[in-house]
C-alpha cells in the first residue's frame, strides 16, 4: 500500500489545508506497524462507564472485544521562553474514569474512549497484513467520532470541543541484508552519524534518539512533532529492528469536530514528510519510494 | 502467532499506555515525559530543586485537584469548579514559564470555571485569568519601573512568551 495523499471519501465535509494537497512521500512497502488518531476534548463531566457502554451498542458489530485501561492524562502543547524546565505534570489523585477499548476480533482496529478523549488505532497484527490508507482510517474514526457526538447529544452529556489532535506513526524498520540495525543506526537516519572524535570507546553498542520540532502557522506555534528511535527485538524472530515512532500533536484552530479532522490529515502530513527526512535515501529505495525525493 | 509489528524493547519496565499506542511489550516512557526528565536531569545539573521547591510545587497540585472538586454554587452564586482540562492546561502553562526560582503563585479558582494566577511581590503584578484550555486573559505592571505601562493582554493560542519578560523580573529580581 501506498502512503499517501489521495481524494479522501468522508462522511463529513472537511477544512483541508493547502499543505496537505501538496504531494507527500510514497513508499510501496512502508514499515509502518501501527497507527493511531486521537482527538482530546474538554472533559465530559456527567459521562460514565454506563455511556460507554451505550456507544459500544452503537459499535459492537464490528467491535466485539472489550476491555478496560488506566485513563491517558490530559496533555496540550504550550509554549514560553524554556521548554519545560520546570515540571508540574503527573496527576495527584488518580481519576477514577476508565478508558474503555473496543477491538475488532483480530484485533487489527481499536477504538479506545475516556470522558476526555477517543481514539482509533490500526495495529499490523499478521506480516501478510497490509497497511490500509490513511483515509480509510480517518473515515472509520470519522463515522466512530460522530457516533460518539450522536449519542452525547442524546444523553444530554454535552458536546465535542476538541483541544488537541493527535497523529502517531509506529515504524519498526530492519536493514537489508540482515544487518543488525542497532550497529548501523547511521544507515536507517542521517539524524546519527555514528562518528565519535576518539575512537577509544569503540563503536556504539545500541543508540537511541529523540527529537522534537515546533509546528507553526503564521510564526505563532501551535503544535510538535516528536521523533523517537529506539532499538528493539520483534518478537515473532527476535530480530533486531529499530522502532520509530513520530508522533504530531497540536491544538486545533476551532474547538469543532471538523477542525480536528482538519488538523488531524495537517498531522498526517507532516508524520509523512518528518519519516521521509528522518530516515536515509537507503532506506527509501528499500522501501519502494516512488514520488521524485 | 505474535503479531509481526509487536517489539521488545531493552528496559524492563512495564508499557505504559499513556500515549493511547499499543504496540506489544515492554517499552520505555513515552516522548513526552522522556523529555521532561531530560530537562529535569538538565536543570538538576545546573541548579537543583530544594525539597521545599518540591513540596510546594506539589501543594500547588493538590490544590488545583481540590478546587475541581468544589461543588457547584461553591461561591453562593452559581459558580461552577475548576474545570479539569482548565486544570491540566494550567499545569502545562506553567511548565513552560515557570523558571527555577520563580516564586510559586497564589492561585484561587474563578467563578466560570476557570483559574487565576497571580503573582504580586518584588514590585510586580502579574494576573493570569485562566478561562479555559486557550482562553487566557494577562495582566501585568511592574511598580519599581517608572516607565513600563501596564499590559492588558488576550491569549487566544498556545504562545506564552509573552510572559517572558514579567517572569525573568519576577525571578531575577531582588526583594
Amino acid at each position: 500500500m501506498l502512503y499517501k495523499m489521495l481524494s479522501a471519501p468522508s462522511t463529513r465535509a472537511r477544512q483541508v489545508p493547502s499543505i496537505v494537497r501538496r504531494r507527500l512521500p510514497d513508499f510501496k512497502s512502508p514499515p509502518v506497524t501501527e497507527v493511531v488518531l486521537s482527538v482530546q476534548f474538554a472533559g465530559l463531566p456527567l459521562f460514565r462507564g454506563v455511556h460507554a457502554g451505550l456507544y459500544w451498542r452503537e459499535i459492537r458489530d464490528e467491535y466485539p472485544v472489550v476491555s478496560e485501561q488506566t485513563p491517558i492524562p490530559p496533555i496540550f502543547e504550550t509554549f514560553g521562553a524554556t521548554p519545560m524546565l520546570t515540571s508540574f505534570q503527573g496527576q495527584i489523585m488518580l481519576p477514577p474514569p476508565v478508558r474503555h477499548w473496543f477491538e475488532t476480533p483480530d484485533g487489527e482496529h481499536l477504538v479506545q474512549l475516556q470522558p476526555d478523549r477517543i481514539l482509533h488505532n490500526w495495529r499490523k497484527r499478521s506480516p501478510e497484513m497490509e497497511y490500509p490508507r490513511y483515509e480509510s482510517l480517518c473515515a472509520k474514526f470519522t463515522d466512530e467520532v460522530d457516533k460518539l457526538a450522536t449519542l452525547l447529544g442524546q444523553e444530554g452529556l454535552g458536546e465535542i470541543r476538541p483541544n488537541q489532535c493527535e497523529v502517531t506513526y509506529i515504524n519498526t524498520i530492519t536493514l537489508p541484508g540482515g544487518e543488525n540495525p542497532h550497529e548501523h543506526f547511521g544507515r536507517i537516519t542521517p539524524l546519527w552519524t555514528g562518528d565519535l572524535s576518539e575512537p577509544s570507546p569503540g563503536s556504539p553498542e545500541i543508540t537511541t534518539i529523540q527529537t522534537r520540532f515546533v509546528l507553526r502557522k503564521d510564526h505563532t506555534p501551535f503544535g510538535r512533532v516528536y521523533v523517537t528511535f529506539t532499538p528493539a527485538f520483534r518478537a515473532i524472530d527476535h530480530k533486531p529492528v529499530v522502532q520509530l515512532e513520530i508522533t504530531t500533536r497540536g491544538k486545533p484552530e476551532q474547538q469543532s469536530i471538523a477542525a480536528a479532522f482538519a488538523l488531524l490529515d495537517e498531522g498526517r502530513d507532516v508524520v509523512v514528510r518528518t519519516f521521509a527526512s528522518v530516515t536515509t535515501p537507503l532506506m527509501h529505495k528499500e522501501w519502494g519510494r516512488t514520488d521524485a525525493a | 502467532m505474535p503479531p509481526d509489528g509487536a517489539v521488545q524493547y531493552f528496559e524492563e519496565s512495564p508499557f505504559p499506555r499513556e500515549l493511547g499506542t499499543t504496540t506489544t511489550g515492554p517499552r520505555p516512557e513515552p516522548a513526552r515525559l522522556s523529555y521532561d526528565k531530560f530537562w529535569q536531569e538538565y536543570h538538576s545539573s545546573v541548579e537543583r530543586e530544594t525539597e521545599l521547591d518540591v513540596r510546594r510545587k506539589r501543594e500547588l497540585q493538590i490544590k488545583l485537584e481540590k478546587f475541581t472538586q468544589y461543588p457547584v454554587g461553591w461561591d453562593s452564586y452559581g459558580a461552577p469548579p475548576l474545570r479539569s482540562d482548565t486544570k491540566d492546561f494550567a499545569l502545562s502553562v506553567l511548565n513552560v514559564i515557570m523558571q527555577p526560582r520563580t516564586p510559586l503563585p497564589h492561585v484561587a479558582p474563578s467563578s466560570v470555571g476557570g483559574l487565576h494566577v497571580e503573582w504580586h511581590e518584588r514590585g510586580i503584578d502579574l494576573e493570569l485569568h485562566i478561562i479555559a484550555p486557550y482562553d487566557c486573559d494577562v495582566w501585568f505592571s511592574d511598580s519599581r519601573n517608572p516607565d513600563a505601562q501596564p499590559v492588558e493582554d488576550k491569549i487566544a493560542n498556545a504562545d506564552f512568551a509573552v510572559l517572558t519578560e514579567p517572569i525573568d523580573l519576577l525571578t531575577s529580581r531582588a526583594d
